[in-house]
């Protein structure tokens, strides 16, 4: 105990599995939480963010002026004054939502802005002729969107795309601040109680067992990708 | 010239004007074009043969002027374009194949989507298509899999598997190695032989030659001749055709 770093103590702080026995039960619960509100807010976020560039791209000046507002906003706004604004604040208008619809509307409307400036500049990237060889063949603009530049943007946009699904899934961590127990409550709930921080380790390498899977996908998404380009 | 004058033209172009800007690309064109007609349009760089074949279908938008298409006014401010661009077919310079689909999904892309035909029939027809143009083994090879001038071909089946009345070419070959221009060509002039309505944008006086019984030669926006190929080729009226035939013979 008399060096500053002695391995056995840090072991004893950080890496501790006596703290951990019968513990784990609550941090995977945590953890199930924290994948339902990722998946949730991954889906629906890639779906809205599509929503806003393609209005973007095809609005007028005062649905641009709109959007460009709510981009603004969700870059200058920390995620978490976001969070406790739609929690704690909107039930003075006696709107209401529960601490898991509030964490994925706030997670979705952050992320979705960035999604949908992705998508904006992957569409942008794609060749005229493209949408032109599809509207000489009588595909209306709508159908232009879905079957051909949507899907060549997704390509593009990809890279782009697991950088910010990777972000959804660390921002679920603000729901600490709320009453839902995800994975960082979870450990944190744990710490508190036994009074040593190795549960908040432990969730650390949790999160990984999420973002290595969704690494893994993505990347066999790029390759699929890459294949057909 | 070509056809009895009684029948109805398949396209009449009425006083087409487009600007860029400030640009007066095409000057009040009128030209009529009738079933079955091959029509090459021949003129040097920045005359405005890219800019006329893409106002026919409004990929680009006509600043003036009428484009009859049957009874159909192309330029009619009510009119649905893209029931209307379904019946017209046009292939590109640089092929604008679609690269996230395989060639057979390039081909049946429109008619399911568009015409709302079975996967069944749309592929049959696809098939017959690839065939048709000498593809039929790279059905399920990507764009990036194959070389210019088989996706040319493969743009062609495409524009065809809609049935068009008329094809548009705008400069087909001019993208292509030289090796790779004969296999396009042997497709265009095949069409032509069944009787196909073109308009192609072209160059290739090998192509003119054989295949298409009228050349329209566009000088600065305006058709300066119009009259058949061989005629205008061998015998030209115009001084500015005789110096443009000069430069590219």
């Amino acid at each position: 105990m008399d060096g500053a770093f002695d391995i056995d103590e840090i072991r004893y702080i950080f890496f501790n599995m006596q703290v951990m026995e019968g513990q784990w039960g609550l941090l995977f619960s945590g953890l199930w939480m924290t994948v339902k509100i990722a998946v949730v807010a991954i889906i629906a976020s890639t779906a809205l963010g599509l929503l806003v560039s393609i209005l973007r791209l095809k609005g007028n000046a005062f649905t641009n002026a709109l959007l460009i507002g709510y981009l603004e906003f969700c870059r200058a706004t920390p995620i978490v004054v976001a969070l406790i604004v739609v929690y704690f604040g909107l039930p003075f208008l006696n709107i209401t939502f529960s601490p898991f619809q509030s964490a994925v509307i706030v997670i979705v409307f952050v992320h979705a802005a960035y999604i949908g400036e992705a998508f904006r500049s992957g569409i942008l990237a794609i060749n005229i002729a493209q949408s032109e060889a599809a509207q000489s063949l009588g595909l209306t603009q709508l159908q232009t969107y879905r079957y051909i530049l949507v899907p060549q943007a997704f390509r593009i946009v990809l890279p782009t795309l697991s950088n910010q699904w990777t972000g959804i899934i660390k921002d679920t961590s603000i729901c600490t601040i709320l009453a839902i127990t995800e994975l960082l409550k979870a450990a944190q709930i744990v710490a508190a109680w036994k009074a040593n921080p190795t549960p908040l380790v432990m969730s650390t390498l949790l999160y990984l067992l999420i973002l290595i899977p969704l690494t893994i996908f993505t990347m066999k998404l790029e390759r699929k990708a890459g294949l057909k380009k | 010239m070509t056809n009895e004058p009684q029948e109805k033209p398949i396209l009449h172009i009425e006083g087409l004007n487009k600007y860029f800007d400030d640009l007066h690309i095409l000057k009040s064109l009128t030209t009529t074009i009738h079933k079955g007609e091959v029509v090459a349009i021949m003129g040097p760089s920045g005359s405005g043969k890219s800019t006329f074949i893409r106002c026919i279908n409004r990929i680009e938008e006509p600043t003036s002027g009428q484009i009859f298409f049957g009874d159909i006014e192309v330029t009619g401010p009510d009119n649905n374009i893209s029931n209307i661009r379904r019946d017209i077919g046009m292939v590109f310079q640089n092929f604008a194949l679609f690269p996230h689909l395989t060639a057979l999904e390039n081909i049946m892309l429109a008619p399911t989507k568009v015409k709302k035909k079975s996967k069944a029939d749309a592929k049959e027809t696809a098939l017959a298509l690839l065939k048709r143009v000498g593809l039929e083994d790279k059905a399920s090879s990507y764009p990036e899999q194959l070389s210019g001038g088989q996706q040319q071909r493969v743009a062609i089946a495409r524009s065809l598997a809609m049935d068009p009345k008329i094809l548009l070419f705008d400069e087909p070959t001019s993208a292509l190695d030289p090796e790779m221009v004969r296999e396009v060509l042997d497709v265009m002039v095949s069409l032509a032989k069944d009787g196909m309505t073109m308009i192609v944008v072209s160059h290739e006086i090998n192509f003119i030659k054989e295949a298409s019984s009228r050349v329209l030669v566009l000088v600065d926006g305006e058709i300066i001749e119009d009259g058949p190929s061989n005629q205008v080729i061998e015998n030209p009226s115009h001084q500015r055709t005789k110096e443009f035939l000069g430069k590219i013979l």
